[in-house]
């Protein structure tokens, strides 16, 4: 992905709540990048945007659904594709 | 002779640990794991029969409507009402020809706690457009693995509550055919709701 920044907010990162996510330094050449929200520990149901190409690189809205009491650690895994060419990164991070 | 019969076992016996190998690495051979890497919902959804206090109740009965549905439980303590309140706006905010053509349909993952008449009266709070059902458990995690969703008890400690469930809060749009067309966020206003609404309304002619 080269030298390229995530960020996602506003923090603090909470369920439920609208969140934006970005992607910015990306190679220009990829086509299209997902993004996939789920449990670091288990299933949460589908949570899967595509994200839109900005002037400086992709941008999406999403949310948390899940009404939960605690907090929970969560997995975004970003996968950028182009044709048969994909890549996928991990990060995690934790949400009440 | 015997020294020939001696090559030929040892033969034999080795062509038989031969095919026990072969054969152990077919059995254990790595498995194509499916890594749906685009997106996939178009096999999400589909028909249910679950119960309300009027009796069982199928999506499949509202053919020729919209259905959403909202999956929750009604002694949820924080925001999940909400994303019900914005479908009773919504609700409000159509033409009473509209109304009733939409179907709300609440399941509560909580059949412990709420009886389909405790639902009928929750339900009832929000909009009479909204029916308020419930299953066994299997056919809950039936409907619940059909449209994506997720749930779990949490056991709550120094709680009166006993235990909260944490779970998917998303409105699904069914369109008049039973197809599942839309996932909403939580988030969504009233406003988008409504004209979502009036334009699967509309698409139907």
């Amino acid at each position: 992905m080269g030298n390229s920044q995530v960020s996602l907010g506003p923090a603090p990162i909470a369920s439920l709540k609208p969140l934006t996510l970005n992607l910015e330094g990306t190679d220009t050449a990829w086509e299209q990048v997902t993004a996939d929200l789920q449990g670091a520990d288990m299933y949460m149901g589908q949570n899967r945007i595509t994200l839109n190409k900005t002037a400086s690189g992709w941008q999406g809205t999403t949310e948390l659904a899940v009404c939960t009491t605690g907090t929970m650690r969560w997995r975004l895994t970003l996968t950028l594709s182009q044709g048969e060419r994909h890549q996928q990164h991990l990060f995690e991070f934790d949400a009440r | 002779m015997s020294q020939q019969l001696k090559t030929l076992k040892i033969l034999l016996i080795l062509t038989l640990c031969l095919l026990l190998g072969l054969a152990a690495a077919f059995a254990l051979r790595p498995q194509t794991v499916e890594t749906a890497l685009l997106n996939n919902n178009h096999s999400l959804g589909g028909d249910f029969t679950l119960t309300s206090a009027a009796g069982p109740v199928s999506l499949a009965d509202f053919r020729g409507q919209v259905a959403v549905i909202y999956i929750g439980y009604a002694s949820c303590p924080d925001v999940c009402p909400t994303a019900l309140a914005v479908l009773t706006q919504s609700l409000r905010q159509l033409s009473e020809a509209e109304r009733q053509q939409v179907q709300g349909i609440f399941i509560s993952v909580d059949p412990e706690r709420d009886t389909p008449e405790k639902l009928a009266d929750y339900s009832a709070f929000f909009s009479p457009q909204i029916v308020g059902v419930t299953g066994s458990r299997d056919d809950i995690d039936q409907v619940v693995r059909q449209y994506g969703a997720f749930y779990r008890k949490v056991e709550l400690k120094d709680s009166a509550m006993g235990y909260a469930v944490d779970h998917s809060s998303r409105l699904y749009l069914v369109d008049q055919q039973g197809r599942l067309v839309e996932t909403l966020m939580h988030n969504t206003s009233v406003p988008t709701l409504t004209s979502t609404l009036k334009s699967l309304i509309n698409s139907q002619g």
